[in-house]
């Protein structure tokens, strides 16, 4: 499986830049992919999602208390980004510090679940996104990817499972 | 330095354009409310568990109005005001009156008083 990290021109701003990733030969990322496959059904979730993105890029930065953390291995970085009351869309994404967030894909968690294992759908995205997380780190750790300016990604954006 | 390759698509921006700015205006209103009470948390040294307990809520609780999506009651902002010792509801103040518009007003009311009585 091969995977690409792309910037999100339109989502990012001043105080974090958003990414998200093509999958193989797909020619629209996670993020597109998800909001495609639910804004019909949850129109509000997916412009709540989009606006907050939005404020993190350009006013507050990704902080902490913004992301459900620990939806992931251990140290992986992988969370959610809250959901607005009422409303169990689940977005994933890899939060590097305040200012670098990788968006996955996600699907809707009925209330009657209470892990994201019992969700085939929700088990994919979040399964996609921890194997993203360990290849990032995997690269990072070998200097391939980098930080530029703390605040974006350089170096070799194209991760493969069979390297 | 090799950046990210930019990705542009149609469907983020047309969904960006879409939103209603009462929206816009609420999403962002609860995410800097949020910011606000983490800022007064740091500043005090209290953690989310010190806070709940002294909130009488769970730490889950705590969590949740710090994700930015919250809406609360006005009985909850007034609480966390006394505990944090912060303002964050905006209270009218008194209307405070400068000398100088205040002697204006006297020399306008008085020449309006004068102006009546000289056409009688």
């Amino acid at each position: 499986m091969k995977f690409e990290i792309v910037e999100l021109s339109e989502l990012s701003g001043s105080k974090a830049t958003i990414y998200s990733i093509f999958v193989d030969d797909d020619n629209k990322t996670l993020f597109e992919n998800f909001m495609i496959e639910n804004l019909r059904e949850f129109p509000d979730e997916i412009n709540s999602k989009v606006e907050t993105l939005n404020q993190i890029s350009t006013k507050f930065g990704a902080r902490r208390y913004f992301f459900k953390e620990n939806e992931g291995k251990l140290g992986n970085l992988v969370c959610a980004l809250y959901d607005s009351p009422n409303s169990n869309l689940r977005l994933y994404c890899i939060r590097f510090g305040t200012t670098v967030i990788l968006l996955g894909g996600g699907g809707h968690k009925p209330k009657s679940i209470r892990a994201l294992q019992e969700s085939e759908k929700l088990k994919t995205e979040n399964y996609l996104l921890r194997e993203v997380s360990e290849l990032t780190f995997r690269k990072m750790k070998e200097k391939e990817i980098y930080w530029i300016n703390d605040y974006e990604l350089g170096g070799d954006l194209i991760l493969d499972t069979d390297e | 330095m090799n950046r990210a390759r930019k990705h542009t698509g149609v469907l983020i921006s047309s969904i960006k354009e879409s939103i209603p700015e009462k929206t816009k205006e609420n999403i962002s209103k609860r995410m800097s409310l949020a910011t606000q009470i983490d800022a007064a948390l740091q500043k005090r040294g209290f953690t989310n568990q010190e806070f709940a307990f002294m909130m009488g809520k769970k730490p889950s609780e705590i969590s949740r109005w710090l994700s930015g999506t919250h809406n609360f009651t006005t009985e909850t902002l007034w609480e966390i005001e006394r505990v944090l010792n912060i303002q964050i509801l905006t209270s009218s103040k008194p209307y405070e009156v400068h000398e100088n518009d205040l002697k204006a007003y006297i020399v306008c009311e008085v020449e309006k008083a004068f102006e009546n009585y000289s056409k009688k």
